[in-house]
């Protein structure tokens, strides 16, 4: 028989740049590819602001990936791209013209939506106007849709968590856009998210959010990223103390890493004042790839793993490096990491620390983290919370404050027990091997749906 | 001596014969002839309509205004004949009758008409100014008819800005309404107060007195200036504006004079500024002259701003015109409604809208017509709505006018070319809150008998009220009504507001008729200032007709009203517009708000 095709869009290829969401998609379009049944086509949006990738040929703005088949790049400007909306404004012709073609050239049974971002909701549309009988999937992973401020739905004005929205509110956070521009936003990204047949959210925050927000309950499915490492845990190794922390992710102010460095700077400070001996002689280089991994003080050392601290603004990158020098004796920013390496470098932690303040979805570090056996420490709120419980496999600190993770540090640090104690508690992965078949699932029950639908018309 | 001016008779068939006697002529302009001839002026006589004017001069002279056929004026090589009458066996006036005779203008005004006494002149200059209404308003008329007012002229000193000057006089601005129909506002003051006229004069000639009719009022800048007493512009106001029409129609920018006199026959006159063009900058600085007036006198409001306004909104009617209309799409031929909305400054409402139409089955049987009211943004709508129609897939008509219509125009001529039975106006800001409302619509229009207009509820994008019907109420001691909507700001489940029932009028935001009683009407009324007051005007002209207002709550749309900015202009237009609209309709009002109140639907407000 022959296999199904299903294109997985996507708005970035995780070999130009590293991020969560991309990386998910890519790892699930290669599951298919090694699946017997459906034949998986992948394509990522290239272009500023994420690549300086240039355009390709003339007169297509198609591409192949490195010369690989079943992977292509699509080019666009970010100039024509409009944030508010989620729209390319005055030029319907990358929907109506070129990917109509690519659509029909390539005749998928399913299409698999990751994004819209820097594509537009109205690609939604011109799907179901080009394929009117082929099942839509949109997989959420955070809050674009509903927020302007980056998805994240914290406030601009003080990063406090937000709950809901309305047209005030938003306002509220940007006062330079009127609440009538924020309803129509909403009316516009729904009207094209109509068109979609099945919402996929990873966890139950995003599913619960979305449905309030106005999607339909029977369209949402919460189904957890399947993860492509091995579901078993590696041996512990033998240590005394579990002071050792790494942080995995971006550097921006949204992953609370600027509140991680605040909180070792204050440790740090404490445990000087407490210890009245020359501090070890050397310490870890700042830049160090290869570092000792025996800490030079007594206290807490932590491994920073992450890209881009380019992206972020002025204001934070100096926070950042005053910080981190701040801190030189404890800290390490081992910068970005490839990710067959994840393994080696998580062996040299104890525990793995997510201070995100805004809500997460469900934070491929924390799946990570727990693959490899490490006990998470991170926020009390949103999907951070709901995947790491508090006493059980991790440990709650409260959101945006610096003073209680230190606590929650000092509190790991000083009892090495607890490591072992909740490190029992971890949950078995979802791996690719469980999601893949639930996926797929997805796929054929649309299309029985569809079949049947159709029958029933003739 | 007597100086007369004839001209031929409405339609007549006077003689078509050219003047006998030709001693000297002279072309006034490309198409205009001037003659002097002996006594013997022919009148009478058969033939087609005469093409000339003429006028007594001194002792037996004729001087004739020979309007002459296209092609064959001063620079065309031309045919020897000037045929004086159209077509037909008219008899002609040669070339060879003027061998000889041909001189410059000016040296016929010097040989024939510069002797004659100061009257005489000044009526000449006006027997030619008053050709641009016989003989049809050229440019070059208009320079002939200048160089001829300026060679014969009666020139007074120039007024001069000194506080010791017996008399001054000064034009601060003055606004071109249409072609004959102007606006003037200065200030003047006489010492000895003693005024006996004040007279605006045309480039061409055309004389207005303006002093019994003008609007005086107080200019205490001016006083100043002149450091007259406390109190003297209690009696004698300096200020005066004036909007005068002219008895036949002025091109030309420069050369507007104004002209003081006192009764003692002693004379200024001041130079005035070219008349500013542009109607939507006019009735912007005719309406700032509202707050001039003080309360309760509307001498000002009611003899000059209102024409002004009037003449305005007329010429915008002559003039604004369908461009272009077109179709993306095959739009339904036979469809049972048309929608018409209106794009004025921006067109980013039209995607949102087809957002939402695009699944309504309802809006695929309709007719979806977009009226450009901002002519600018053409080419960008052109572009912008292929592609729309390419990506949403839903037919729509775009409408372009000549130039900016407003908010009445723009309707009107959206539906003279509507296909459907029944006319539906929807603001560009109104997005449905679901599909089907306009099957609904429908439904209930026709199930009700005697309707004449229907609107559905309204919504703020918080889920506040902003339409359910509207109501006229008029504060205690002032003579104005006012246009209320019921409940507004109210959420949208109050029980009261989700009653369908008559009400007093209803909004043009989105308001469903029938077309062939909307055409009857007239359509919507300019007479108001940039939008506001049409609807209800448009309702109370229904009732008149016997034709009721109905509101449904059952369907519920979002009107986006965008908080624009509270400006000067629009406090003006809105006042203007309410005072407009209570002199037409004060007593229809009251009459429909007595039976409202006595009624069981009156629900203003409380519950």
């Amino acid at each position: 028989m022959a296999k199904r095709r299903v294109l997985v869009i996507s708005h970035n290829h995780p070999k130009v740049r590293p991020g969560g969401a991309e990386a998910y998609a890519y790892e699930l379009h290669c599951a298919l590819r090694d699946s017997s049944e459906w034949q998986p086509t992948f394509v990522a949006r290239t272009g500023p602001p994420l690549s300086p990738t240039g355009r390709p040929h003339p007169g297509t703005i198609f591409s192949p990936v490195d010369g690989v088949s079943g992977e292509y790049f699509v080019y666009g400007d970010d100039y024509d791209f409009d944030w508010l909306f989620g729209t390319i404004r005055d030029s319907k012709e990358l929907y109506t013209r070129h990917f109509r073609e690519f659509l029909l050239a390539l005749s998928p049974d399913v299409v698999h939506f990751q994004h819209t971002l820097f594509l537009g909701y109205d690609l939604l549309r011109e799907v179901r106007n080009t394929l009117p009988d082929v099942p839509i999937l949109y997989t959420l992973h955070e809050f674009l849709p509903i927020c302007h401020n980056n998805g994240q739905m914290i406030r601009t004005m003080d990063s406090e968590p937000c709950t809901h929205d309305s047209p005030r509110r938003c306002n509220e956070c940007f006062p330079g856009i009127t609440p009538q521009t924020f309803f129509l936003r909403k009316r516009f990204i729904q009207a094209q998210m109509s068109t979609v047949d099945r919402f996929i959210a990873p966890s139950a925050l995003l599913r619960d959010r979305f449905v309030e927000w106005g999607l339909p309950p029977e369209k949402v499915t919460l189904e957890e990223y399947g993860r492509r490492i091995a579901s078993e845990q590696p041996e512990p190794d033998d240590r005394e103390r579990r002071d050792r922390l790494g942080f995995f992710g971006q550097l921006s102010p949204y992953k609370g890493i600027d509140l991680l460095l605040e909180a070792m700077r204050d440790l740090r400070r404490d445990e000087r004042r407490e210890a009245n001996t020359d501090l070890a002689t050397a310490v870890a280089e700042r830049i160090g790839r290869s570092r000792p991994r025996e800490p030079a003080s007594s206290g807490p050392q932590l491994w920073i793993h992450g890209a881009n601290l380019d992206l972020q603004e002025h204001a934070f990158r100096d926070k950042f490096d005053r910080l981190l020098d701040e801190t030189r004796e404890c800290v390490t920013l081992v910068g970005p990491y490839k990710h067959d390496r994840l393994s080696e470098l998580m062996a040299g932690v104890d525990w793995v620390v997510v201070p995100s303040i805004w809500w997460e979805n469900s934070p491929l570090v924390i799946q990570e983290a727990f693959a490899h056996g490490k006990p998470v420490i991170c926020s009390d709120i949103g999907g951070m919370a709901e995947k790491v419980t508090d006493g059980v496999n991790g440990l709650h600190f409260r959101v945006g404050d610096a003073l209680s993770l230190a606590n929650a540090i000092r509190r790991v640090v000083d009892s090495p027990a607890l490591w072992d104690e909740l490190r029992a508690g971890i949950p078995r992965v979802h791996t690719m091997d469980d999601h893949v078949p639930v996926i797929v699932g997805m796929y054929e029950r649309l299309l029985e749906e569809r079949a049947v639908e159709g029958a029933a018309a003739a | 001596m007597t100086t007369s001016i004839e001209y031929p008779p409405a339609g007549a068939t006077s003689s078509s014969r050219p003047p006998r006697g030709v001693r000297a002529a002279a072309w006034l302009s490309d198409d205009v002839l001037l003659t002097v001839a002996d006594s013997e002026a022919p009148r009478g006589g058969e033939g087609a309509p005469d093409t000339t004017a003429r006028f007594r001069g001194a002792g037996t002279d004729w001087i004739s205004a020979i309007r002459v056929p296209s092609g064959v004026g001063p620079l065309a090589g031309g045919p020897e004949r000037l045929a004086v009458a159209n077509g037909g066996e008219a008899p002609v006036l040669h070339r060879r009758d003027l061998e000889g005779k041909l001189v410059d203008i000016r040296a016929f005004l010097r040989d024939h008409v510069a002797s004659w006494t100061v009257d005489g002149r000044g009526e000449f200059v006006t027997f030619v100014a008053s050709l641009l209404a016989v003989e049809g308003a050229s440019q070059s008329l208009a320079e002939g008819a200048y160089l001829v007012r300026e060679a014969l002229r009666e020139r007074l000193p120039l007024s001069v800005l000194d506080i010791a000057a017996p008399r001054t006089l000064h034009v601060d601005r003055l606004h071109r309404i249409g072609e004959r129909a102007f606006y003037v506002q200065g200030w003047c003051f006489i010492r000895d107060p003693s005024l006996a006229s004040l007279t605006a004069v045309a480039p061409e000639g055309s004389r207005v007195e303006l002093a019994a009719h003008a609007f005086r009022h107080p200019r205490p800048d001016v006083a100043e200036f002149l450091s007259l007493r406390e109190g003297y512009e209690r009696t004698t106001p300096l200020g005066f504006i004036a909007y005068f029409e002219t008895p036949a129609p002025s091109l030309r920018r420069d050369g507007w004079a104004i002209e003081l006199r006192d009764d003692a026959g002693l004379g200024i006159e001041a130079i005035v500024p070219p008349p500013q063009e542009g109607a939507g900058p006019n009735r912007d600085a005719v309406l700032a002259d509202l707050r001039i007036e003080r309360r309760r006198n509307e001498a000002l409001r009611e003899n000059h701003i209102r024409p002004a306004l009037t003449t305005l909104q007329e010429m915008r009617e002559q003039t604004v015109a369908i461009d272009d209309i077109e179709d993306y799409g095959s739009v339904p031929s036979n469809p049972p409604a048309s929608i018409v909305v209106p794009l004025y400054g921006r067109v980013d409402f039209v995607e949102h809208q087809l957002v939402q139409f695009v699944n309504d089955p309802d809006l695929r049987e309709a007719e979806l017509i977009y009226v450009l009211d901002s002519p600018e943004l053409a080419d960008h709508l052109d572009s912008f709505a292929s592609q729309l129609h390419a990506l949403y897939r839903l037919p729509f008509r775009v409408v372009t006018l000549s130039a900016n219509g407003g908010f009445s125009i723009a309707n009107n001529l959206g539906a003279s070319v509507a296909r459907g039975r029944l006319l539906l106006l929807l603001n560009s800001d109104v997005i449905p809150a679901a599909p089907g409302w306009l099957g609904m619509m429908r439904d209930f229009y026709e199930a009700t008998p005697k309707i004449g207009a229907l609107a559905p509820k309204l919504l703020y994008e918080d889920e506040a009220i902003q339409h359910a019907g509207i109501y006229f109420q008029r504060p205690a001691g002032e003579r104005e009504w006012w246009n209320e909507h019921y409940f507004k700001g109210m959420h949208r489940d109050l029980p009261a507001a989700n009653v369908a029932r008559p009400v007093p009028a209803v909004t043009a935001a989105c308001l469903m008729t029938d077309a062939a009683v909307y055409e009857r009407l007239g359509g919507l009324r300019g007479l108001y200032v940039q939008g506001d007051y049409e609807d209800s005007d448009f309702c109370l002209r229904l009732r008149e007709a016997g034709l009721a207002c109905w509101y449904m709550p059952q369907v519920e749309l979002y009107h986006l009203e965008g908080q624009s900015f509270s400006s000067p202009t629009r406090e003006a237009s809105a006042d203007y517009n309410r005072w407009l609209h209570t002199c037409l309709w004060h007593e229809t009002i009251e009459a429909t708000m007595g039976e409202f109140d006595r009624g069981a639907d009156a629900g203003s407000g409380g519950v």
